[in-house]
């Protein structure tokens, strides 16, 4: 059609669509990445009499999450079969606003017909303990729904112990009792709102919290925020682990390390491929440095289904003596423990080493 | 008729109130290895310190779910526990004296370590026995102060139901 038009036109026309891509490509440019609600779920999918063969828990939830949050104007992130890794990359990234996690947690098995009260765990699908990885929450990240059993008390703990001194946003919303995934999630959806949505255009029935689903319209102010304004700096003395795998060793033995120093969780190291090394850089923050006497840091293995014995041998970078760092032996010289390993360091650093460091990425 | 009603109404509104309550059972029974680890902890302190074991076999031990020192772990694969740090008060109650209690809440991290390495070492066993358990954990003793693990007995002690 363009060779029936006269030769200004065509100009004009090749002029105007070269405008607007370049106008395109500017808008693009300048737009802000969208805030994310993220959905994590690591649940199997119980044997239920009325549900056909097909049906999958963790889909329903999907579905659930997309009918609520569809039309947020948020962008959407599912994380199905989650573990501690993916757990700990959706809780300190800056672009997340919401975050549902869907689990067992310590008190959903019951020994003799009666939920016990053991003391608190929150499991992922292989039986992680992931409850550490919520100790450290990007401030940025207002809504945390936590669907599992009897795990209120956990995030109460964490508050008091001070976890969450940077998190002012933050909601959390966790049961204290048992409680089965889809009335549980419904009701942490709708309870969502307030948080992440607009109490006035979101519907939400009061009436019926735990079986009716939402539909979430985001506050356009959180779809345009950004974290700066909430970006804490810490002193600290940053510490560089790293793993290096043996070319032989098989995949299956490398596996994620959870890093924690005297039960405070550090990262995720992610597993290396056989002859290639990894590495996480971590902060000892000098409020802790300075109370305790000996320096302690512990690298569980994330245990998955296919998973071996895990190879762990680590090896710190810091302004620590790196001679120092001892594993935990026994008299042979044997790491004790099997999917876990212990390294001490007398303690004793160089202060010089210690400055000031954002907690958190921020954008 | 009314009144049964009214009854009957009152009655499933309160006990619908109950079941919402969250349950408490202090006492459970706690199977596997890691429980027959916990056994031969206290057992490896000789005859004396067991009373509540005496005679017990694997699987027929009754342990308290919520206790001092210990946090219990009820995961789908069964039951496991781990050390924790103790105040002076809680350490008082437990009979710990003042050098068990420093040495048991700076060396919690190591007992967690080794209660993980005995149960590993039981898992290769074919029906293991609480004295198996006993002399796995006397090999990993040395590795501690003699006093975190006289402290960490008499808090495991504390688990077992007589």
């Amino acid at each position: 059609m363009s060779a029936f038009l006269p030769g200004s036109v065509r100009s004009s026309v090749r002029s105007l669509f070269i405008f607007a891509l370049a106008f395109l490509a500017t808008r693009a440019e300048a737009a802000p990445a969208r805030p994310v609600v993220a959905l994590l779920t690591s649940v199997s999918t119980p044997r239920i009499w009325y549900r056909p063969r097909s049906w999958q828990l963790p889909a329903e939830l999907e579905k659930r999450f997309r009918q609520a949050y569809g039309k947020s104007g948020y962008e959407l992130r599912v994380y199905h079969g989650a573990g501690p890794r993916e757990l700990a990359e959706v809780l300190q990234d800056p672009a997340i606003r919401g975050v549902f996690w869907v689990s067992h947690s310590g008190s959903d098995a019951s020994t003799d017909g009666e939920p016990a009260q053991w003391d608190d765990t929150i499991l992922d699908l292989h039986g992680n303990d992931v409850k550490e990885v919520f100790q450290r929450i990007h401030p940025g990240i207002r809504w945390l729904g936590i669907v599992g059993c009897n795990s209120a008390a956990i995030f109460e703990t964490f508050r008091s112990e001070g976890f969450y001194r940077d998190n002012r946003l933050l909601r959390i919303q966790a049961f204290d009792a048992r409680i089965d995934a889809l009335p549980g999630f419904a009701f942490s959806l709708n309870e969502s709102v307030t948080e992440l949505g607009d109490p006035v255009r979101s519907q939400v029935d009061q009436e019926a919290r735990w079986t009716s689903i939402p539909k979430v319209i985001a506050r356009p102010e959180l779809i345009s925020e950004g974290t700066g304004s909430v970006c804490p700096k810490v002193r600290a003395l940053p510490v560089r682990i790293i793993q290096d795998a043996p070319a032989g060793q098989p995949a299956a033995s490398l596996a994620d390390l959870v890093i924690l120093w005297e039960g405070r969780f550090l990262g995720v190291l992610p597993a290396p491929a056989p002859g290639e090394s990894r590495d996480l850089t971590v902060l000892l923050e000098e409020e802790f440095l300075r109370r305790d006497r000996k320096l302690k840091i512990k690298a569980e293995a994330v245990r998955r289904v296919d998973g071996l014995e895990p190879f762990i041998s680590l090896r710190f970078e810091s302004g620590l003596s790196p001679s120092a760092w001892e594993i935990f032996s026994d008299s042979q010289g044997r790491p004790i423990g099997t999917w876990s390993r212990l390294y001490r360091h007398p303690g004793g650093f160089d202060t010089g080493s210690i400055g000031e460091f954002a907690r958190y990425v921020c954008e | 008729m009314k009144k049964f009603m009214t009854t009957a109404l009152v009655g499933s509104l309160f006990l619908s109130m109950i079941s919402l309550q969250p349950a408490r059972a202090f006492v459970g029974f706690w199977t596997g290895n890691p429980a027959l680890t916990i056994a031969g902890f206290v057992v490896a302190a000789g005859p004396a310190a067991h009373g509540a074991l005496k005679g017990k076999k694997p699987g027929a031990m009754t342990f308290l779910s919520a206790a001092i020192g210990v946090i219990i772990m009820d995961g789908e694969a069964g039951q496991t526990m781990k050390f924790v740090p103790v105040s002076a008060a809680q350490a008082q109650e437990l009979g710990l004296t003042r050098s068990e209690m420093t040495a048991y809440n700076d060396e919690t991290e190591e007992l967690n370590q080794i209660y993980e390495a005995v149960i590993a070492d039981l898992d290769a066993l074919e029906n293991p026995t609480i004295e198996q358990a006993a002399r796995a954990w006397d090999n990993y003793a040395g590795s501690i102060s003699e006093e975190a693990v006289s402290g960490a007995r008499k808090i495991a002690s504390k688990l077992f139901v007589e």
